[in-house]
C-alpha cells in the first residue's frame, strides 16, 4: 500500500486543464520531490490533496483511504500537514502563539473541556507549551519566540510555516517551496532540518525550484503543464532528456 | 492582537462593577434605574456581538437575535406563566438555536458577503415577528408579567445576569477557543490546514454570542413588560456595532466602554437628546481619525508614544556621543 496515491487526477478550471490524468504515488518514510516549471500545476496538486480544491475527476488515496472529497480540516486530521507558498502564518500572533495555536488536533481539547477548564485541558495546554518550545528549538526559532510573526524576516516566516505544520503532528508533510526567497545560510539550515524530520519518521513531499533540494530526495516526479514527464531517482532526472528539454528550456 | 491577562487588567472591570453596584444609591428614581438597566442591556449586546466578530465576521443581525430572546421569553411568560428563570434561559437558547440554524448556510461566506447575508436575515426575521399573531404583530407584545415589582431589585438581578454573561464570554475568549477564532480571522486557509473546522467554530461563536444576547434581551423584555418590533430594526444592530467599534474592537473592555458612554450621552444632556445621533457621529469621526484602536486603545497608544519618545531620545544621545 502506498502512503499517498492518485489515479487519473484531473483538474479543469473552465476550459483550462491544469492537471491532466495524473497517476502519482509515494511511499511511507521517503522524501519525494514534486518538481516542474512555473505553472506546471504543483500548487494545484497540493491544493487537490489537501481538499482546498476538488478534482474534476480521478481519485486520491491516503494510507489506503479515499480522501478525494475530504475537506481541508478532515485531511489535516488524518495526518497530512502542509505549508503554503504565500501567506504562510497568523501575522498578529507571536511566533510561539503561531505554533501553540497549531496544536489543534493532537492533543485535541473538546469545547466543553476548554470552556470548563478541566484537568485534561490544563494538561493538554501544559504539554503544548512544552512541545511548542521543542519545535521552536528544533527549527532554530527560539530567539524570536516572542516576536510578532508579521515582523519576522521572510526566511524565518517560511521556517515558522514548517514549525506550524510540524505542530499538527503529521505523518505526511507537504512543503510548498520551503526554500523560496531564502539566503544560502537559511537554505542549508532548512535542507538539514527537512532531512532530520524524515529521520523522525515523517514522510515528506516537497515542491521546490531550488535544485539544491535534490541532494536529500529519495525520488522525484516531474510534471509539465499538468502531465507527468518523469518519475524516478534524482540522478536519473538529471540525465533525462525530456526533463532537460522542458525544465531547463532545452538550452543545456 | 492577543491581549495578555494579568491582575492589572482586572482593575478597570472591578472599578466598573463597583460603580454599578453603588450607582442606584444616588440614582434611585425609576427613570434612572431604567437608564442603568438599558446601559447593562446594551453592554451585554455589544460584548456578545464582539464575540461573534472574533472570527473575523461582522454581523448585522445581532439586534434581531436579542429580539428573538425577548419575544420567546415574553410569550412563554405571558401565555404559559412560566417563571423568569425558565423564560430567560429559554430566550437565550431560542436565540442561539435560530442563529445557528440560519447561520449554517451563511458562515461559509467571507467578509462583506457574510455581513450582507446577516443584514437581510435580520431584516427578514423582524418582518416575520411583525407578521405573526403570537408576537402581537406590528403593535408589539404587551402585558408581559414583570420580572420583579421593585425596580431596584430588577436592576440588581439584571446586573447579576450581565456579570455572569460577561464572565462566560470572557472565559470563552481567553481560552483556546478564542485563540482558534482569532486564527480563523487571520487566515481561514491556514487555520483549515491545522485542522480547524471553520464552519463549526464560526457557528460556535455565533451560537455563543446569540445565546448571551438572547438572555439579555429576554431579561430586558421581562423588565420593560412591553416589546415593540420597531425597537429591534437594523438601526439597533448598527448601534451595537458602533459601541464596539468606538469602544475598541481589539479589547474585551472596548464594547463595554463604548456602550456605557453612548447610552449615557443623550441622557446626560437631556435637552440635547435630539442631537444624539449627531454627537455620536462626531465622536465616531474623532475616534476613527485619532484613535484607531478605539477608546479602550488609549492606554496602549500612550505607551507606544512614550516608548517611541524613549527610543528617539536614546538615539539622540547616541548621535551626540558618536559626534
Amino acid at each position: 500500500m502506498h502512503l499517498l496515491e492518485t489515479s487519473g487526477l484531473t483538474k479543469r478550471f473552465g476550459g483550462l486543464t491544469v492537471m491532466n490524468d495524473l497517476d502519482f504515488s509515494m511511499e511511507e518514510g521517503e522524501i519525494k520531490g514534486f518538481l516542474g516549471p512555473n505553472g506546471a500545476g504543483k500548487s494545484t496538486f497540493f491544493n487537490l490533496i489537501t481538499g482546498v480544491l476538488t478534482p474534476s475527476s480521478g481519485h486520491i488515496f491516503y494510507a489506503g483511504k479515499e480522501i478525494t472529497k475530504s475537506k481541508p480540516h478532515q485531511v489535516a486530521k488524518m495526518g497530512i500537514g502542509r505549508t503554503f507558498q504565500l501567506n504562510p502564518l497568523f501575522g498578529e500572533f507571536t511566533v510561539f502563539e503561531n505554533v501553540t495555536a497549531a496544536y489543534h488536533l493532537r492533543p485535541h481539547s473538546t469545547v466543553p473541556q476548554v470552556f470548563f477548564n478541566t484537568k485534561t485541558y490544563r494538561q493538554n495546554e501544559e504539554y503544548i507549551a512544552k512541545s511548542a518550545d521543542e519545535v521552536l528549538e528544533f527549527l532554530g526559532l527560539q530567539h524570536v519566540r516572542n516576536e510578532l510573526a508579521k515582523n519576522l524576516p521572510h526566511g524565518y516566516q517560511k521556517i515558522l510555516g514548517v514549525a506550524r505544520a510540524l505542530a499538527t503532528k503529521p505523518k505526511l508533510l507537504l512543503l510548498d517551496e520551503p526554500l523560496g526567497g531564502m539566503n544560502p545560510e537559511e537554505i542549508a539550515f532548512s535542507i538539514d532540518a527537512i532531512s532530520k524530520m524524515r529521520d523522525k519518521g515523517i514522510s515528506i513531499l516537497v515542491v521546490e525550484h531550488n535544485m539544491q533540494i535534490l541532494d536529500i530526495l529519495d525520488s522525484v516526479t516531474v510534471i509539465s503543464f499538468g502531465q507527468k514527464i518523469f518519475e524516478g531517482t534524482p540522478e536519473g532526472m538529471r540525465q533525462d532528456q525530456t526533463v532537460i528539454d522542458t525544465y531547463f528550456g532545452g538550452a543545456v | 492582537m492577543t491581549e495578555k491577562l494579568n491582575v492589572k487588567k482586572g482593575i478597570p472591570y472591578a472599578v466598573l462593577l463597583l460603580i454599578f453596584l453603588v450607582l442606584p444609591i444616588f440614582l434611585h428614581t425609576s427613570y434612572w434605574i431604567g437608564v442603568l438597566i438599558m446601559v447593562l442591556y446594551k453592554v451585554v449586546g455589544s460584548v456578545s456581538l464582539r464575540t461573534i466578530s472574533l472570527s473575523g465576521t461582522l454581523t448585522f443581525a445581532h439586534g434581531t437575535f436579542i429580539a428573538l430572546g425577548a419575544y420567546c421569553a415574553g410569550i412563554l411568560a405571558r401565555n404559559l406563566g412560566l417563571p423568569p428563570v425558565v423564560t430567560i434561559i429559554a430566550g437565550g437558547l431560542f436565540a442561539a438555536l435560530v442563529s445557528v440554524i440560519t447561520g449554517f448556510p451563511f458562515v461559509r461566506l467571507k467578509g462583506m458577503y457574510y455581513s450582507m447575508a446577516s443584514m437581510f436575515l435580520g431584516v427578514t426575521l423582524v418582518y416575520v415577528i411583525k407578521a405573526m399573531k403570537i408576537t402581537g404583530g406590528y403593535h408589539g407584545l404587551t402585558r408581559i408579567p414583570k420580572l420583579l415589582q421593585n425596580d431596584i431589585a430588577c436592576y440588581y438581578v439584571f446586573l447579576a445576569i450581565a456579570v455572569v454573561l460577561i464572565l462566560i464570554l470572557f472565559r470563552f475568549e481567553f481560552s483556546r477557543i478564542g485563540t482558534t477564532l482569532r486564527a480563523l480571522a487571520q487566515s481561514q486557509d491556514v487555520a483549515s490546514s491545522i485542522g480547524v473546522n471553520a464552519r463549526f467554530y464560526r457557528l460556535l461563536a455565533v451560537g455563543m454570542g446569540s445565546f448571551c444576547a438572547g438572555v439579555a434581551g429576554a431579561a430586558y423584555g421581562l423588565y420593560s413588560t412591553v416589546l415593540s418590533p420597531t425597537n429591534y430594526d437594523m438601526t439597533f444592530s448598527l448601534w451595537l456595532l458602533m459601541y464596539m467599534l468606538i469602544g475598541g474592537e481589539d479589547y474585551f473592555i472596548g464594547p463595554i466602554i463604548g456602550a456605557i458612554i453612548f447610552v449615557l450621552i443623550p441622557e446626560l444632556g437631556r435637552g440635547l437628546s435630539a442631537y444624539a445621533p449627531f454627537l455620536t457621529g462626531a465622536c465616531t469621526l474623532i475616534v476613527a481619525y485619532l484613535l484607531p484602536g478605539g477608546l479602550a486603545g488609549i492606554p496602549d497608544l500612550i505607551r507606544k508614544k512614550k516608548e517611541q519618545k524613549a527610543i528617539e531620545a536614546s538615539e539622540g544621545r547616541d548621535d551626540r556621543a558618536s559626534a
